[in-house]
């Protein structure tokens, strides 16, 4: 597995079209900040936090799924890889896991790059905004890493990139779970508790001091493991297209 | 090997491009959206009545009360400021109270336009503000 994921490593960090898409995404929200910043007050390096992180599954997720998950398919790495032997279960394990390190890595400089934009222009994040930064951060990491896990079942179960990809999207600008909010509204609310923003609010509210980390953890555990074995399932179940 | 000082030209002008339009962008950010801090008292014979507010193709949306005052910052700087506030009630309405004659108001205004404004005590007002508020009522 550890060779699996260092050949996968080593091909994303050598893919080129990674680093000029976050450097763009980079500079366009450099300059986003700049053109804003003359209606800056001592608030907005947080909610501005809270606003953009909004974006991050989709933007950053987006493009890290694609890379990880659906390049497989286009590539016919999958089979190949299947093809040596290498367990299924393997290969969805080290997928997620790789889903997940990116992710961490992008949601830790995130933060660090907001606030050393808002540093730059005079509005340097107190040591409360940092906390609130880093836990905005953390729900979304969680969201993307989870949205990933749900739209791997796609991946694995009808191997097609369009599909998964839109899944993927629908999910990570809270389409999805805008619609079964909506359903759940109506026939259970308490429902809508279990729902993934609602359990990474909770552990961003947790983590900033507020709330039992306990109980959304173990939700949110429980949900990843439910779509990795969902993964592995439909892995199996599924021929390899030829 | 041909094609790559094309393509740095190309770079660079994108470049300058962009960085122009931040520069725009930013000047038109804060000439409209970017607010200065005004306050304002709505004259004790100021006409309240409602009339037809229009799109701008003229076509009637719903009726408001249109104010137009002298604002005044904290140094006792003069400015007009204008705005519209629907009738409660109505579908344009965003749930603001229309001030009343006597009424004090905080308008934050930018170079163009009115951003936010609301009701406000009379004792939040910066002395040199109340004191033109005073002279000029």
């Amino acid at each position: 597995m550890l060779k699996l994921m260092r050949g996968e490593l080593y091909r994303l960090l050598h893919k080129k079209s990674m680093y000029i898409y976050f450097g763009a995404l980079a500079v366009t929200y450099a300059l986003v900040v700049y053109v804003r910043s003359g209606g800056f007050s001592a608030q907005s390096v947080v909610s501005d936090a809270m606003n953009f992180f909004n974006f991050l599954p989709a933007l950053a997720g987006g493009f890290l799924f694609a890379a990880l998950y659906t390049d497989d398919l286009n590539s016919k790495n999958l089979i190949a890889l299947v093809g040596f032997g290498v367990s299924k279960t393997k290969i969805v394990v080290t997928r997620f896991i790789l889903m997940a390190l990116l992710s961490a890595l992008v949601f830790a400089l995130v933060p660090l790059f907001h606030g050393m934009l808002y540093t730059l222009l005079g509005w340097a994040p107190a040591q409360v905004a940092w906390t609130t930064i880093y836990a905005a951060s953390l729900k979304y990491f969680l969201m993307t890493v989870a949205f990933a896990a749900l739209a791997g079942i796609v991946v694995y179960g009808l191997q097609r990139t369009t599909f998964s990809m839109v899944l993927y999207i629908l999910l990570a600008f809270n389409v999805v779970s805008g619609l079964i909010t909506v359903v759940l509204k109506t026939f259970a609310p308490n429902l809508s508790n279990y729902l993934m923003a609602s359990i990474s609010d909770r552990i961003m509210l947790a983590a900033m001091g507020s709330g039992s980390l306990v109980t959304p953890i173990v939700l949110y555990v429980a949900y990843v493991a439910c779509a990795g074995a969902l993964s592995v399932l439909a892995f199996h179940k599924k021929e390899m297209e030829f | 090997m041909k094609k790559r000082p094309v393509l740095w030209i190309v770079l660079a002008l994108v470049a300058v491009v962009v960085v122009a339009g931040a520069i725009w962008g930013k000047q038109y950010y804060d000439a409209r959206y970017v607010g200065a801090d005004y306050y304002a008292m709505v004259p004790q014979d100021y006409d309240t009545t409602s009339h037809d507010i229009k799109s701008m193709n003229g076509e009637v949306v719903g009726t408001g009360v249109d104010y137009k005052l002298t604002a005044y910052n904290a140094r006792g700087e003069a400015r007009p400021v204008a705005f519209t506030v629907a009738d409660p009630g109505t579908s344009i309405s965003r749930g603001e109270e229309q001030p009343q004659p006597g009424a004090y108001l905080w308008v934050s205004a930018s170079k163009q336009i009115v951003v936010r404004w609301k009701s406000t005590e009379q004792n939040a007002i910066p002395e040199k503000a109340l004191e033109m508020i005073r002279k000029n009522h």
